[in-house]
């Protein structure tokens, strides 16, 4: 990835660069806020805010490699703010539409039923399956931002992959096979 | 290598973390184990999907409200100015950098060519290994693009059939793995069933015999969430067949149900769904939670 060479130039003040680094990953982040907020509005203003604080705080971002372990957690503490400020507001509560959200859904068809399956899991496990497959985290990087040991997200993970299978309707032996 | 060991091991070799020993010793188990190598396809269709759809969703407002973005970094630099180093930067001139910024985000958002169409402008001020950095991205997301169609095409018709359980007649869902014991099977669904059921008689008592002592407790706790409209009468729509995976060296079976009462969610069904666990010979209902 180019996450080293372009954290170096916009540690160093170069605002193109960091504008490159919001392309890469608004996405990334914006997926994984629709799956922590109520609605898209409060994920994409978890994102913006997200960004905004990246910005004022690359300087302090020391290790060029980890900008996205270090964005994704400044993502999730600002998706935890907004949920305390606001009227809670559980994805469970309603299903993304095609249509009418903010964002333009540019995946399949089955990327919706995949995002809103991933909604209606409890918070501890649609936080892990973020960060493991929309942000592409090591399960010690998520361990670390989630403060939990890294065996505790594995099981996070397995059960939230068995549960997402289900509600899918996928065929899968997540089963132990003795 | 054992069965146990692979599953435990299923999800970071598909993603890719586990060191080489380790991968080699699940690709030699997978390569003599017809049910594993199930499993692993199952699994690696379904996070396949996952990753996909973090590409999935293109913000449309992130930035765009240039007044509000204002407000909020002046706001910032007041208070960096007040508490003297929030940020090195200096408030007048962050106000102005991230004007441009938005505007540039902006710019992006509205064209997606844009960031790689910037691709000889930033050379000019980035090394060039960012060129060949966002060529890769651009691969990756075309494999990706691919991977997703093959993987579309391998979703499987899900086989519905009448099951009579419990005296209820209700369509399950057959997620065509290879399959619990039939018995075992029926024994879950069963207590699942008989516990519904209590629920919509009121019937604390006849629910709590069904439950582990754990569940018990939070069924006093807060009744309200399991107990159903007394008078109330609900339809079956349908069962999923159990599923189990291993938790702290416990087995649970999950087993989802879809009901219809009239009154949660309207007119619409809901689902229950259901954590088992084995104990003493019996099937215990562990945890119940209610989704849309």
């Amino acid at each position: 990835m180019g996450d080293p060479v372009l954290v170096s130039a916009a540690r160093a003040g170069n605002d193109r660069a960091f504008s490159v680094l919001v392309k890469l990953y608004e996405r990334r982040l914006y997926c994984t806020a629709l799956s922590m907020m109520g609605s898209s509005w409060d994920a994409a203003d978890a994102v913006q805010e997200a960004f905004l604080e990246a910005y004022a705080k690359i300087h302090t971002l020391r290790d060029e490699t980890k900008f996205r372990p270090w964005v994704t957690r400044i993502l999730v503490n600002q998706c935890h703010d907004l949920q305390r400020g606001r009227k809670p507001a559980v994805p469970t509560d309603c299903d993304l539409m095609p249509e009418g959200e903010a964002h333009v859904f540019v995946g399949k068809e089955a990327g919706l039923d995949v995002i809103n399956a991933v909604r209606r899991l409890d918070e501890e496990h649609r936080v892990v399956i973020a960060l493991r497959y929309f942000q592409d985290l090591k399960v010690d990087e998520i361990a670390a931002i989630l403060e939990v040991p890294s065996g505790t997200v594995k099981s996070r993970l397995n059960r939230a992959l068995a549960k997402l299978s289900l509600r899918l309707g996928r065929s899968n032996r997540l089963e132990v096979l003795e | 290598m054992t069965c146990h060991e692979t599953n435990d091991s299923l999800e970071m070799y598909i993603v890719g973390d586990l060191d080489d020993v380790a991968a080699r010793d699940v690709a030699a188990h997978l390569a003599g184990c017809a049910p594993c190598r199930r499993s692993y396809e199952e699994r690696r269709v379904l996070i396949s999907d996952l990753k996909d759809t973090a590409q999935a969703f293109q913000p449309t407002r992130i930035f765009r409200d240039l007044p509000d973005v204002a407000a909020f970094v002046e706001r910032r630099a007041a208070s960096a100015a007040g508490a003297a180093s929030v940020s090195r930067r200096p408030a007048v001139r962050v106000r102005s950098r991230w004007a441009a910024l938005a505007a540039a985000a902006l710019a992006a958002a509205l064209a997606a060519a844009v960031a790689v169409a910037s691709v000889p402008a930033l050379a000019e001020e980035i090394p060039l290994p960012i060129g060949h950095e966002i060529s890769d991205l651009r691969d990756q997301n075309r494999q990706m693009h691919q991977q997703a169609v093959r993987m579309q095409e391998q979703i499987e018709q899900l086989k519905t059939e009448i099951i009579t359980i419990q005296g209820q007649h209700v369509p399950q869902v057959d997620t065509a793995n290879p399959a619990l014991p039939p018995e075992v099977n029926a024994a879950v669904q069963g207590v699942v069933v008989k516990f519904i059921m209590a629920q919509y008689a009121g019937d604390m008592a006849a629910m709590k015999k069904l439950a582990t002592p754990a569940l018990q407790a939070r069924m006093d706790q807060r009744p309200e969430d399991y107990l159903r409209d007394k008078a109330g009468k609900v339809s079956f729509a349908q069962l999923t067949d159990v599923r189990t995976y291993e938790e702290g060296g416990v087995t649970m079976y999950l087993e989802f149900v879809r009901l219809m009462d009239g009154k949660l969610f309207n007119q619409s069904q809901y689902q229950e769904d259901f954590g088992v666990v084995q104990s003493g010979g019996r099937y215990l209902v562990d945890s119940m939670e209610t989704d849309a």
